[in-house]
């Protein structure tokens, strides 16, 4: 769900970091408190205009979405049967739509699958607007800016960069063994748990001699010489962020006052 | 010399819990500015001296013994801590993957000068310099995993550079790499070296690359400096490369056995390829007419063992790995599979043991279409030595290790016995039948991975790049088992992009570019034709590019020889 970024001269991807970072707590906090599928069409606004105006290719998404589709209508079925009439004191959320044999589908269960339905396809489109506009490395150097440890933004970008390398790996020792003969086929789980060990053995020796390497590597680079690391990445101000900063807070203040109100809700 | 830039006296290192010293009273001066290359066999200590230099011993990795005095580029390394050092000396290891840091090759670059907390300014400036002297400008934002060997390995060098370093310690890293990447990181080694006076110290077995581009060489051997002078001095001492077990250039080993025959005097043999030629065209100063060579491929086989027709295989990524390819292996062949990374060469090997499935065409062995079969069945005919031993160990002893495969086919222990000990004896590997195979070094390793696949007797050995990680005394033995077993009517294919060591061992000679063979002949064919080569960005043998010009197409150096002693009226046998 995740686009790869492209640095294109929009209005949008021209906004500082920060900028993105304060948008991306709006509609996550829209996402978590509303659960009136019609409110939530606002969430969906603030997504699509950044999202037009940086021009993300949207129709790289098409594929996710259909797979998505049967899955989220089953979703929304299973919801109106899930939330039976006595949940909802509104009479007409609990009226029944349909029974089959002793379960009844609710308008207000339909309601709450429909936001969920929601929810998930906001999320794929926010997701795929926001890495589209905004580097990922860029994202872990803005964290550390804002003030989480050097060591835990580290981590988390080793981890998204070793990880191919032990897919790979796995991968390779897997069809090494399957070139001696090994195979799994008609081992039942224990069985197959056991015969893991010609594939388990060389990737955790590997794992072990990649982390020391990768240890020595990071040390001759100077790691943790210093406890306040340079961010090499310059966040600057100008006045379209502080504009647009400004509609967002009082697009937080209003969403806000919206969930200490009560709007929003079934 | 220049103002001394490394400076060892009298250093000894003991690892950790052993007896042995890894290195043993080195003394060393390199001078600022200097291109050395050291070399030595596996296990001569070459990567314990890296380590030294940058301080990794004794502030990495603790608890050995480490005697004498160490001073590079002014500093201590005994007395101060890496990150210090690494200011002073940069480390570039054979693996680049394990090098980048962060997601984009900029977060690699910078990820030095930020842990020192540098100014965003001079972070920035550091690495303009990085990346403009490792002429990777315009890859900042690129993902290292996905740019190429070559191209990896420079990402890893500016992330060294971008530290200021006044020395670059090289362990080992071509070894990983093709030609073209190979030639990329010598071309940003020789700039570093002479735009920037970057002392640049060498690690390598690889000494017919660094010839032209090294003021001096040592050689190590059992932890000890056994030989030390300028290039051209030790490169024409034959003996002292064969002694370290290093690969001779093959212009020196071809004019070494002419002195050494009695053919030639000579008081020093030329190193360069240009000097050579010169002397080569006054030993054959009769110019007689073009001999034929055999061609060492068999023209009549039995009926075809694997049958590949018209493949083309996409990777669930979307890459085209290959495009239509067809050609056909008969029982008892031995043959070479050469190209740069990425031309499809694994790639097709592995539709051969079915561990991959053609996308179009289909690939027959022994009569079976591999999309009708399993991998662990296709097994029984096609073995699959990988380059990394590593990712196929994984046995407490060797014995068990060699066994695991013939076990796996089901037969018989007294069998299994048998085919085990028939495979120690063919790699040599008596003695070791009790130890671990990962208590062992490498070059054993390899040969224990070898083993466990010749054990199972399969019809087809397909080895990729077997001496890759080897000096050049295990590739042989590596490759001399692989020929007894071809002797013995195994067909084997060799994945390598190491023209002249394949020239000594194959008959046929499959080239590969971006997906497709672009050539399919016997050796002396496409080794004697130098376009197919330059299309698949190879170089001639040495020994070839040497008589190109007296009209004559050797391939190995005992042909050279028997081609002197043919043009000096000396005919030594029936093939000429």
């Amino acid at each position: 769900m995740a686009l790869e970024y492209k640095k294109l001269d929009t209005f949008w991807h021209n906004l500082d970091s920060r900028t993105k970072l304060l948008w991306s707590i709006l509609v996550i906090l829209q996402l978590a408190v509303w659960t009136d599928p019609v409110w939530q069409l606002a969430t969906l606004v603030i997504i699509v205009v950044p999202g037009l105006i940086s021009r993300t290719p949207w129709r790289q998404l098409k594929t996710l979405l259909l797979y998505m589709l049967p899955f989220t209508i089953l979703l929304i079925v299973l919801e109106a049967f899930f939330y039976n009439p006595s949940y909802f004191s509104n009479r007409e959320l609990a009226g029944v739509i349909f029974s089959i044999g002793p379960f009844r589908a609710t308008i207000g269960g339909l309601l709450f699958g429909l936001n969920i339905a929601e929810k998930l396809f906001f999320a794929v489109l926010f997701v795929a607007v926001l890495s589209f506009t905004v580097p990922f490395t860029d994202l872990l150097y803005m964290f550390q800016k804002v003030g989480l440890p050097h060591q835990l933004t580290f981590v988390m970008a080793t981890s998204l960069r070793i990880a191919p390398l032990y897919q790979r790996l796995y991968r390779e020792i897997t069809d090494a063994q399957k070139a001696r003969g090994w195979s799994l086929e008609g081992a039942g789980l224990i069985e197959k748990l056991r015969r893991m060990m010609p594939v388990l053995v060389p990737l955790f020796g590997h794992a072990l001699n990649m982390t020391e390497r990768l240890a020595l590597a990071m040390e001759s680079r100077a790691f943790g010489y210093t406890k306040k690391p340079t961010i090499p990445v310059e966040y600057v101000f100008k006045t379209w962020d502080y504009i647009v900063i400004s509609v967002i807070i009082v697009l937080i203040a209003l969403t806000v006052y919206t969930m200490i109100a009560g709007l929003g809700q079934l | 010399m220049a103002r001394a830039s490394v400076e060892l006296v009298n250093v000894s290192y003991w690892y950790p819990g052993s007896s042995k010293p890894a290195l043993r009273d080195i003394n060393l001066k390199i001078g600022r500015g200097e291109f050395v290359v050291i070399t030595g066999p596996t296990g001569a200590g070459k990567t314990t001296l890296a380590y030294i230099l940058n301080g990794t011993i004794p502030h990495f990795i603790k608890g050995g013994r480490l005697e004498g005095k160490i001073i590079v580029d002014g500093v201590n390394t005994k007395e101060n801590p890496i990150p210090i050092i690494a200011q002073k000396v940069g480390l570039v290891f054979d693996d680049p993957e394990i090098q980048a840091f962060g997601l984009t090759v900029w977060d690699t670059v910078v990820f030095g000068p930020c842990n020192l907390g540098l100014p965003l300014s001079e972070v920035k400036r550091r690495a303009r310099f990085a990346l403009e002297s490792t002429m990777l400008l315009g890859y900042e934002r690129r993902n290292p995993i996905e740019l190429s060997g070559g191209e990896k390995q420079r990402v890893a060098i500016a992330g060294a550079l971008s530290m200021l370093p006044s020395i670059l310690v090289f362990d080992e890293a071509t070894a990983m790499l093709d030609p073209i990447g190979r030639s990329q990181v010598y071309e940003v080694a020789k700039y570093l070296n002479e735009k920037h006076r970057i002392t640049i110290i060498m690690i390598t077995q690889i000494l017919g690359e660094v010839a032209e581009l090294a003021d001096r060489i040592i050689v190590l051997n059992n932890g000890e400096i056994v030989e030390e002078g300028e290039t051209n001095e030790i490169l024409s001492n034959y003996n002292v490369i064969r002694e370290a077990s290093l690969r001779p250039p093959q212009i020196i080993e071809f004019f070494y056995k002419l002195k050494s025959n009695g053919v030639l005097e000579l008081n020093t043999i030329p190193a360069s390829i240009l000097e050579a030629k010169k002397l080569l065209k006054k030993i054959l100063n009769s110019t007689p007419k073009p001999i034929a060579l055999p061609h060492k491929r068999r023209l009549k086989f039995e009926e075809p063992l694997i049958i590949v027709e018209d493949v083309h295989y996409v990777y669930p990524s979307g890459q085209t790995a290959l495009r239509g390819v067809s050609l056909r292996i008969s029982e008892g062949e031995f043959i070479g599979v050469i190209g740069q990374n990425g031309s499809g060469k694994t790639t097709l090997a592995k539709h051969l043991n079915g561990l991959l499935k053609p996308s179009r065409g289909r690939v027959i062995v022994g009569g079976v279409d591999t999309r009708n079969t399993s991998v662990s069945k296709l097994a029984r005919i096609v073995g699959y030595v990988y380059q990394n031993p590593d990712i196929m160990l994984f046995k407490p002893t060797v014995w068990e290790e060699i066994a695991f495969g013939p076990r796996n086919l089901g037969l018989s222990d007294g069998e299994v016995d048998k085919r085990v000990r028939e495979a120690i004896r063919a790699l040599g590997l008596e003695g070791y039948e009790e130890k671990p195979p990962s208590s062992l070094p490498r070059g054993l390793r390899k040969r224990v991975a070898l083993a466990s696949i010749l054990s199972m007797k399969p019809k087809v050995i397909i080895a990729d790049e077997p001496n890759v990680g080897q000096d050049w005394v295990e590739s042989l033995m590596v490759m001399e088992a692989l020929k007894e077993a071809n002797r013995r009517g195994t067909t084997i294919m060799v994945i390598t992009h190491d023209v002249e060591l394949i020239a000594m061992f194959a008959e046929r000679i499959i080239v590969m570019v971006d997906g497709k063979i672009i050539a399919d002949a016997s050796t002396r064919e496409v080794f004697t034709n130098k376009s197919i080569l330059e299309e698949a960005s190879l170089k001639l043998p040495q020994i070839t590019m040497l008589f190109e010009d007296q009209g004559f197409h050797p391939i190995t150096v005992s042909e050279a020889l028997e081609i002197v002693e043919y043009c000096r009226g000396e005919p030594r046998g029936s093939r000429i």
